[in-house]
């Protein structure tokens, strides 16, 4: 029986389950966070690289452009020198005259210079654009010295410096002037501008936000693109080119800010996005995760209901089985039968179906069944009786016959002895009883003059005894009648008043053989519903009692009263009273002597018994209420009540009496 | 008065006897059986018929069927007498013809007047 309500311990395994999908999430998280970290990484390489390869490409565009434009220049620079050097400039007028207006045309011609000068060998300016140089000494200058070395067709560039007039950047560039004998006529200077670096930057189209520094190999900076301040925690990324026409190196640089706008942007959307499905994802995971717990835990449930289903099933199958009585169910339709092993024993069959048709055969039809049990006497066999009490219920939405077997065989049996045995007491006693006691009545009544005294004393006792007996077999033979339920009862209104009178009537020569008055001290006008006949047994059964134990000279005292529509008659006596300890078993069959001998009268033993199955047969109840010496009471005596219900006449009746 | 008075027990019907040797208006005949009273019946006349039920058969219900048939019997008293206590035992017999029933055990004693006053 315990195992079924044992519960198998289920919960270790779903928490390990859902330690498991902890531990499994964490890892998840993690590995998240890694990849996440690494595509960013990766992205960052890739947006570096990107910079670093845009920057370098700038870099060489621009370099390419800067080169570009400065041998046009050169060229043109040489094709004036050249013209020029065929004339000497001693003097000043000369100069102005050969060489000033070819000057001039120069400067107007060549876009990238924007100033000439004109040294002599001797380091004097003789000629200049900047009104502001002429005479000037600039002998000493790195460029004029290194140009005046070099021959036909060649520069030299100087190092970059801030003009000290306008204060803008300038990077001198110096041409010699070679005669054609090879002679050195003087130098001339001109300066590439800021302006010029500018210019040829818009022309690339490079990136505004991209910062651009033309500079020397002694760190002097010939350009500057922006007026960005460089924050050199700033900045990452630069390319570098050299110019090698100019000896100056073009470095391109970008912000990193710059650069990594569009990472950071990307790197938040996608963290974004990668963020949200992740989430989801595991959201998701862990309720499916839950529902399958659930279902797990439900499916786990529904197996252990079913083990108990199946254990419960099995012991109501065992229980109804082998229960002592036989068991039949069965619906009209004969679709659902159903008996135990008892059943199939006493209706001698060994199958459902004929077991319960016989007992259909045997048993009223099935719409005349009641819904209480009703008791029905069925012969199987010969010698077979069994007692079937069949109910009708309702059993999943279908009234089923449910039918309880006994075989009460051998009960029939033992009753059958029984009522054999007293109907041959009834004759077998009665009959020698009879003529014993009419013989002695009529010794007692004829022949009484021909006895001595002790001879009459003695006929006389026989007579009592006889008599006795006789009283005796006849209770026993009613008790069977009320047994057997062959006591007939004939109700019928009975006037309180005129029982009580009766009852007096009758019991009057008992008591008074006994010296013991009988008196009615109080009625009731009303009716009881009873067997008037009975009802005066039940009388006498109570007085004849009463005056066996009233003292001689007393008065037994019967009467009525009416309370709340019921009758309640009583006899009263002033005996000894009932002693306590005979009192609880007073109405039982055959008691044993209640009272002390001496005091205890002669009875069968079985007056009120049948008095009490008188009453209660007629719907009335019996009690006593009673004073006796060992209760210590001063007055004893016993009163006896019966209470029937008040007899009220139908309408009808009262009606037509009117 | 010309009373039979059937009872198988030879006890009952000498105590009877002995009751009746008094009664001088009463002449009383005896049967020991159905059979013999059934005998009896079907010459004599009778004015009254005290009958046992519970006899070795013929029973007491057999020779009160039997003497229902006779023609000289249609209209004698017929008192059956039983042990028997219960009301349908009564009206069975009641039914069957018979005039009284008379419960055992009586007083001899008063039987003479009752046969009077029946």
């Amino acid at each position: 029986m315990t195992h079924i309500l044992q519960t198998p311990d289920t919960d270790v395994p779903l928490a390990e389950g859902g330690r498991r999908v902890v531990v499994s999430i964490f890892v998840l998280i993690v590995v998240f966070i890694l990849g996440i970290t690494q595509l960013v990484r990766f992205d960052y390489n890739r947006t570096v690289r990107e910079a670093e390869d845009q920057l370098a490409f700038s870099a060489e565009l621009y370099e390419q452009t800067v080169e570009a434009s400065f041998a046009i220049a050169n060229m043109q620079m040489w094709n004036m020198i050249d013209r020029l050097a065929i004339t000497p400039f001693e003097k000043n007028d000369v100069i102005e005259n050969r060489y000033g207006s070819r000057m001039r045309d120069t400067l107007r011609d060549i876009e990238q210079v924007d100033s000439l000068v004109l040294i002599n060998p001797e380091g004097n300016v003789a000629w200049s654009s900047i009104e502001a140089l002429m005479g000037q000494h600039l002998g000493d200058r790195a460029y004029f010295q290194a140009a005046l070395k070099l021959g036909r067709n060649q520069y030299a560039v100087g190092v970059p410096l801030i003009a000290r007039g306008s204060g803008r950047r300038l990077t001198p560039i110096a041409w010699p002037v070679v005669s054609p004998n090879g002679r050195a006529r003087g130098v001339i200077v001109s300066s590439l501008g800021e302006d010029y670096f500018s210019d040829l930057l818009n022309l690339t189209d490079i990136p505004t936000d991209m910062h651009v520094r033309i500079q020397a190999a002694d760190g002097e900076v010939a350009f500057q693109s922006n007026d960005m301040t460089r924050d050199a925690e700033d900045v990452i990324i630069s390319a570098s080119r050299n110019l090698p026409t100019l000896g100056l190196v073009i470095e391109v640089s970008r912000s990193r800010t710059a650069v990594m706008t569009g990472l950071y942007q990307r790197t938040a959307i996608f963290l974004l996005i990668a963020t949200i499905l992740f989430a989801t994802t595991i959201g998701m995971a862990l309720r499916l995760n839950a529902k399958s717990i659930q279902l797990a835990k439900g499916l786990h449930r529904s197996k252990q209901d079913n083990v108990r289903i199946v254990a419960a099933q099995r012991e109501f199958n065992t229980i109804f089985e082998n229960v002592g009585d036989g068991i039949i169910i069965f619906t009209q339709d004969g679709k659902f039968r159903r008996t135990n092993k008892m059943a199939r024993e006493i209706m001698g069959q060994v199958d459902n179906a004929a077991t319960v048709t016989l007992l259909q055969t045997l048993l009223p039809e099935f719409s005349e069944m009641n819904t209480d049990f009703a008791a029905v006497r069925i012969k199987t066999t010969d010698d077979q009786v069994v007692q079937c009490r069949v109910m009708k219920l309702t059993l999943y939405d279908q009234e089923v016959a449910y039918c309880v077997l006994t075989d009460v065989t051998a009960e029939e049996r033992l009753l059958t002895a029984r009522d054999h045995f007293i109907t041959s007491i009834n004759h077998e006693l009665r009959t020698p009883l009879t003529s014993l006691a009419g013989s002695l009545e009529l010794l007692e009544d004829r022949f009484s003059a021909d006895f001595s005294g002790p001879a009459e004393r003695l006929v006389k006792m026989a007579a009592r005894n006889a008599d006795r007996l006789l009283v005796l077999v006849n209770d026993i033979l009613t008790l069977q009648a009320i047994d057997q339920g062959q006591f007939h009862l004939r109700a019928k209104p009975v006037s309180v008043s005129a029982a009580l009178e009766e009852a007096v009537s009758i019991n009057s020569g008992y008591g008074l053989a006994a010296k013991v008055g009988v008196v009615s001290e109080h009625s009731e006008p009303g009716q009881v519903f009873v067997d008037p006949d009975r009802l005066q047994q039940i009388f006498s059964n109570l007085i004849s009692n009463a005056v066996k134990y009233s003292p001689k000279g007393g008065a037994v005292k019967i009467g009525a009263r009416e309370t709340d529509q019921e009758i309640t008659f009583y006899v009263r006596d002033a005996g000894p009273g009932i002693p306590i300890s005979g009192r609880a078993r007073l109405f039982d069959r055959f008691t044993a002597p209640v009272h002390n001998k001496g005091v205890q009268a002669g009875g069968t033993g079985l007056g009120l018994a049948i008095t009490k199955q008188l009453v209660e047969r007629q719907g009335g109840s019996i009690w006593f209420e009673t004073q006796s010496t060992d209760g210590e009471a001063a007055e004893t005596g016993t009163t006896f009540f019966v209470k029937f219900k008040l007899h009220t006449p139908p309408e009808t009746m009262l009606e037509t009496a009117k | 008065m010309k009373v039979l008075f059937v009872d198988d027990e030879a006890d009952i019907r000498e105590m009877i006897e002995i009751a009746l040797m008094i009664e001088d208006d009463i002449d009383a005949t005896y049967a020991a059986s159905g059979a013999e009273a059934i005998a009896l019946l079907k010459t004599e006349d009778f004015d009254v018929i005290l009958l046992d039920v519970m006899m070795v058969p013929p029973d007491g219900q057999e020779v009160l069927r039997v003497a229902r048939t006779l023609e000289r019997h249609k209209n004698t008293k017929i008192i059956m007498c039983t042990a028997k206590t219960l009301k349908e035992a009564e009206t069975e017999l009641m039914e069957m013809g018979a005039d009284q029933v008379l419960h055992k055990p009586f007083k001899p004693v008063k039987l003479a007047e009752y046969l009077r006053n029946n």
